[in-house]
C-alpha cells in the first residue's frame, strides 16, 4: 500500500485510511521518507523553466494568504500585553481570510459580524495550535476549517455551496475514532445566503473528523448518503 | 590536453539552504520564500505540467501549489524529510487531485492513448541532458516493464492503481505490489537513504 500511497495512486478514502494507519506504523516511516524522497526525484527530473510571469502572481498571491500559524504567536514575550496582542493580530488576520469568503456582504454587514463574530470565534482563530485546512467540493463550493485541538473546537466556513432541493439540507457531523457520526449541524438554504455561512463547532475532544452530507431537510440520526467532504482534525 | 573538469555534482544532495529557506518561510520571511520559489518553481512546475498537461492549468497549480506552501511552511518538519522532497510531494497531490477532479466526467482511457506505455523518456518534452534527468532515465531502465508503467501512469499521468490495473490488464492487488517494488529499486538505484 505504501507504494501506491507514495505515487497518490489511492482514492482519497483510500488515502485517509492509509494515513491513518500510518499515524500509528512506527515501522512503516523509514520507508515512507525513502520513497517520498525517491518519488521527488522523479519530479525532480521533470524540471522546466517557469515563465518570469508567474513570480509575480504567486507574491501577489502570497501577500494576500495568511500564513497558518503567524510566528509572533510562537515568539517568547515577557508580559501578558506582549502576549495578548500577537494573538489579537492573528484572530484578525485568520478571521479576515474566513470573511474573504463572503464578500456578498455589504461593508456596513460585515463590519457587525466581524465584531460578533470576533467574539465568538476569537478564541479558536487565535489558539496557539489553531490549523487551517480548506477543501474543494466536487460539486461546487468550498470548506475552510480552523481547528484547536487544545480548545476541542473549529470554526468552519462554507462558501459557495450550491443550491439544494428545497427538502433536502447540507449536515455536518462530529465522527469519531469508531466511525461514529454525531449531529454538528444542519444548514438549510435559508441558512446560506449564497452558499455561504461560518459556524462554530463545539466539543471536538473526541472527534476525529468532520464529515458533510446532504440529508432531507430536517436532518437524520445519522449519516444516509456517501460524505461530500471530509476533513481530519487531529 | 588538460580540461577543467566540473566537480561531481551529486543529485541527492538539497540545494544548500532550502531547508532553512523554508524554516524562514514559516516565520514570514517574504524574501526566504522568494528564494525558495527561485529555487523550485523549475521542478515544481515541470512536475504539474506533466500531470496535469495544459500549460496555463499547470501555472494555476504551481500557483496555488506555493501558497500553500507559504501558508503551511510550519508543518514542514526536517526531521521526515528534505523541504525539496516537502515542496514536491505537496506539489504532486495537488496535481493528482486537480487532474482527478478536472477529468472526472471525462473518460480518460480513451482520452490518452498511452499504447505502448507513455515511458519517462517517452513524456518527457523538453529532453535534457541534466544529471537528474539522466539518473531517473537510467534507474527506470531497471524496473521490469509492469514496474515501470504502473510508476509511470500513477506518478507522471495520475492514475490510481485501480485504473493502473485496468489499462495494464492486470490484478489490483499486483498492480500495488509492483508499484512498490518499483519504487524499492528505484530507490536503490538512487542511492536515496535517509539519515
Amino acid at each position: 500500500m505504501v507504494g501506491a500511497y507514495v505515487l497518490d495512486a489511492l482514492t482519497d478514502s483510500e488515502r485517509d485510511d492509509f494515513e491513518t494507519h500510518l499515524a500509528t506504523c512506527a515501522t512503516c516511516a523509514v520507508e515512507l521518507a525513502e520513497f517520498q524522497e525517491t518519488a521527488a526525484r522523479l519530479g525532480a527530473a521533470a524540471e522546466t523553466t517557469a515563465p518570469a510571469e508567474l513570480k509575480m502572481k504567486v507574491l501577489e498571491a502570497v501577500a494576500r494568504a495568511p500564513q497558518d500559524r503567524p510566528n509572533v504567536i510562537s515568539m517568547t514575550s515577557r508580559s501578558q500585553f506582549r502576549r495578548v496582542l500577537p494573538a489579537m493580530v492573528a484572530a484578525a488576520a485568520a478571521l479576515a481570510l474566513i470573511l474573504s469568503f463572503t464578500a456578498y456582504q455589504s461593508q456596513h454587514d460585515q463590519t457587525q459580524n466581524l465584531q460578533a463574530q470576533q467574539a465568538e470565534f476569537g478564541q479558536v482563530l487565535s489558539a496557539d495550535d489553531a490549523q487551517t485546512q480548506s477543501y474543494k467540493l466536487d460539486g461546487g463550493g468550498r470548506l475552510r476549517l480552523v481547528s484547536s485541538e487544545n480548545l476541542g473546537e473549529a470554526v468552519i466556513a462554507m462558501d459557495q455551496l450550491p443550491e439544494l432541493p428545497s427538502n433536502r439540507a447540507y449536515q455536518l457531523w462530529r465522527i469519531d475514532a469508531a466511525g461514529h457520526a454525531e449531529s454538528a449541524g444542519l444548514m438549510r438554504n435559508q441558512d446560506l445566503p449564497q452558499g455561504a455561512a461560518t459556524s462554530l463547532l463545539t466539543d471536538l475532544q473526541d472527534t476525529e473528523k468532520i464529515a458533510m452530507t446532504i440529508e432531507p431537510e430536517s436532518g437524520s440520526n445519522a449519516p444516509t448518503t456517501d460524505a461530500i467532504a471530509i476533513m481530519r482534525i487531529v | 590536453m588538460p580540461q577543467l573538469v566540473p566537480l561531481p555534482s551529486e543529485p541527492s544532495s538539497e540545494p544548500e539552504g532550502l531547508d532553512s529557506l523554508l524554516r524562514r518561510t514559516a516565520h514570514g520571511e517574504e524574501s526566504a520564500f522568494s528564494s525558495l520559489y527561485d529555487q523550485l518553481v523549475g521542478c515544481v512546475l515541470g512536475l504539474v505540467r506533466r500531470v496535469v498537461r495544459d500549460p496555463a492549468r499547470a501555472e494555476e497549480v504551481t500557483q496555488e501549489v506555493f501558497v500553500q506552501v507559504w501558508q503551511s511552511a510550519n508543518r514542514f518538519d526536517p526531521e521526515k524529510g528534505m523541504a525539496k522532497t516537502w515542496v514536491l510531494t505537496l506539489a504532486h497531490r495537488r496535481a493528482v487531485d486537480m487532474v482527478r477532479h478536472d477529468q472526472a466526467s471525462t473518460n480518460r482511457e480513451a482520452r490518452y492513448d498511452w499504447a505502448g506505455g507513455p515511458d519517462f523518456d517517452v513524456v518527457n518534452e523538453e529532453v535534457t541532458t541534466r544529471l537528474e534527468y539522466e539518473q531517473v532515465r537510467k534507474c527506470m531502465g531497471t524496473l521490469t516493464d509492469l514496474q515501470r508503467q504502473a510508476v509511470n501512469l500513477a506518478y507522471y499521468q495520475g492514475y490510481t492503481y485501480a485504473e493502473v490495473a485496468s489499462l495494464l490488464k492486470a490484478n489490483p492487488a499486483t498492480v500495488k505490489t509492483r508499484m512498490r517494488d518499483g519504487l524499492i529499486r528505484l530507490r536503490d538505484c538512487m542511492g536515496v537513504t535517509t539519515a
